[in-house]
C-alpha cells in the first residue's frame, strides 16, 4: 500500500495516516488479515452458512500472511487439519502453487437446487492420469415426499465422501454414474474456484492523513494506492536427456585440461 | 518521484472545531478503462493500466450481470459492525446499494483478475478531514474509533497469469 502508480509508486510508511487495519477478527483465528480459497472447495460445514464440507477438503486452505502496518505479504500455504478426512488434501498438497485458471483440472458440476443464481456443486474432478474421482455423492432422500423433510423434492442433496472417494476410469463413466441417479451433471473444463483466492483485510485512514505532494510538480494528491504484486513460482527445469551428464562431464574435463596446460 | 506526506499538525484545536474525519472517497479511475454494461449472464472488465499514461496492464476488475455492474468495484462509507469488527465503510464489488454487509454468498467480493505478474494499482480518493479537526463521528453519532476510519475490504484475486504463483504482497 502506498501512493502513486507504476514506477512512481512509493510505499506507505509508519505515521503517515494510512495503514492496514488492526484489531479485526477475520477468519476462524480472528486475524487482521486472512486469505482462503473458496469455501465450497476447502471448508468445514456447518460454518459460513454452508451445510456441505468443501469438495477437496473439510478444512480451509489459503496463504498465511505476514501482517504489518503497511504490508500484507503471503508466507506460504496453510491447511486446516481437522480430521483424517483432510490431511494431505490441502491446496498445496494437491496443486503445489496457486494455479492459473487454465491449469486447473476439469470437474463435474451438479446444479442440485435447480437455481442458476447459486453456485453449482463440484461432484468429481479429473486426475492427472485421466481418471476421475468423486468426492461427493448424491444423498438418498430420508423420507421422499414428506413435506416435513427439509429437502427440495425436485432437486437433491449432495453429501461429502472424502473418506471413501469413488474413482472412475474416465469422464464418460463418471457422468454415467450420476446420470443413473437422476442428476444432470455438466463438465467444467477448469474448476474456476481453484484460481480464486479470497482476500480479507481492512484499511484505516487516520484524520492525520492529508494527502501527499508530488515534489516535482507540486501537485497535491488526496488519494492512496492499494497495490497487489504477485510472484510466479520458478518453472521446473526441463530434464536433461540421459546422455547429457556424461557430455557435460566431458566438456568440463576439457576445460580442466586446458587450464592445466596454461598454468 | 519524491513525495511529501502531509499530516494535520494542529490537532490541539480539534475540540473547538466541528467534528470531521478523513473518509474514503471513490475509486480513482485515472489508470482505469472502465468496462461496459454487461448483459445478464455476461462478464465485462475494467482494465487497470500500470500508470495513467500507459496501455500496459497487469490486471482488471471483472464483473458479471445481473450480480454485479460496471465499473465492478466501489468504495462506500457505511458504519456497521460484523463478526469481523466495527467498520466505517468498505471496498467491495459494485453490486448495487450502499450497504457493505450484503451477507454471505452475495457476490460482494470484487474480482481482481491478475493477467500478468506485475503490480496492479487500485487508487482510491480520500476526503481529508478539515484541517485541525479530529473525530471520526459516524452517521449515527457514535464513534467507531475516534480519529480514524476503518474500511473492510472484500476482495478476491484471480490468477489468470498463465503461471503458477508462489507468493503475493499487498
Amino acid at each position: 500500500m502506498g501512493f502513486g502508480v507504476g514506477a512512481d509508486f512509493e510505499a506507505s510508511t509508519a505515521g503517515d495516516g494510512l495503514s492496514f487495519a488492526t484489531g479485526l477478527t477475520l477468519g476462524p483465528e480472528n486475524l487482521d488479515a486472512f486469505t482462503q480459497y473458496p469455501f465450497g472447495l476447502f471448508g468445514d460445514a456447518p460454518t459460513q452458512n454452508a451445510d456441505l464440507d468443501g469438495f477437496f477438503n473439510n478444512g480451509r486452505s489459503g496463504f498465511n500472511v505476514l501482517f504489518s502496518e503497511d504490508s500484507i505479504a503471503s508466507d506460504g500455504f496453510y491447511e486446516s487439519i481437522l480430521t483424517e478426512l483432510n490431511d494431505g488434501r490441502g491446496y498445496e498438497d494437491l496443486f503445489g502453487n496457486w494455479l492459473s485458471r487454465e491449469m486447473a483440472p476439469a470437474g463435474l458440476l451438479w446444479d442440485n437446487d435447480n437455481d442458476e443464481a447459486t453456485d453449482a456443486l463440484v461432484m468429481a474432478w479429473e486426475l492427472e492420469d485421466g481418471t476421475w474421482e468423486a468426492l461427493r455423492d448424491i444423498a438418498t432422500l430420508p423420507n421422499p415426499g414428506d413435506p416435513l423433510d427439509d429437502v427440495d423434492p425436485t432437486a437433491g442433496t449432495a453429501v461429502s465422501i472424502l473418506l471413501d472417494p469413488m474413482t472412475f476410469a474416465n469422464e464418460a463413466v463418471a457422468i454415467a454414474y450420476f446420470t443413473d441417479q437422476g442428476a444432470t451433471v455438466s463438465t467444467e473444463p477448469n474448476i474456476e474456484d481453484l484460481a480464486n483466492l479470497n482476500l480479507n483485510f481492512g484499511i484505516t485512514l487516520a484524520d492525520t492523513f492529508m494527502g501527499w505532494t508530488d515534489d516535482l510538480t507540486g501537485q497535491t494528491n488526496t488519494n492512496f494506492t492499494l497495490r497487489l504484486a504477485s510472484v510466479a513460482a520458478p518453472v521446473s527445469p526441463v530434464p536433461l536427456p540421459a546422455g547429457a551428464p556424461l557430455l557435460l562431464a566431458g566438456v568440463a574435463m576439457i576445460g580442466f585440461l586446458r587450464k592445466r596446460r596454461i598454468s | 518521484m519524491r513525495k511529501t506526506f502531509l499530516t494535520s499538525a494542529i490537532v490541539g484545536l480539534s475540540a473547538a472545531l466541528p467534528v470531521s474525519a478523513t473518509t474514503l472517497g471513490t475509486w480513482n479511475l485515472g489508470n482505469v478503462a472502465v468496462g461496459g454494461v454487461p448483459a445478464d449472464g455476461e462478464t465485462e472488465v475494467s482494465t487497470i493500466f500500470v500508470d495513467n499514461n500507459s496501455t500496459d496492464s497487469n490486471g482488471q476488475i471483472a464483473y458479471a450481470a445481473p450480480e454485479a455492474q460496471t465499473p465492478g468495484l466501489t468504495a462506500l462509507n457505511d458504519f456497521y459492525a460484523s463478526g469481523a469488527g466495527t467498520f466505517d465503510g468498505c471496498i467491495r464489488a459494485e453490486v448495487g446499494g450502499t450497504d457493505c454487509a450484503t451477507g454471505y454468498q452475495t457476490g460482494n467480493r470484487f474480482k481482481l483478475q491478475l493477467t500478468e505478474t506485475g503490480a496492479v494499482d487500485l487508487v482510491f480518493n480520500v476526503d481529508p478531514a478539515a484541517a485541525g479537526t479530529q473525530g471520526g463521528m459516524n452517521t449515527d453519532g457514535s464513534f467507531a474509533t475516534p480519529g480514524t476510519n476503518t474500511y473492510q475490504v472484500f476482495g478476491r484475486a484471480v490468477n489468470l497469469t498463465g503461471l503458477e504463483l508462489e507468493s503475493f504482497e499487498l
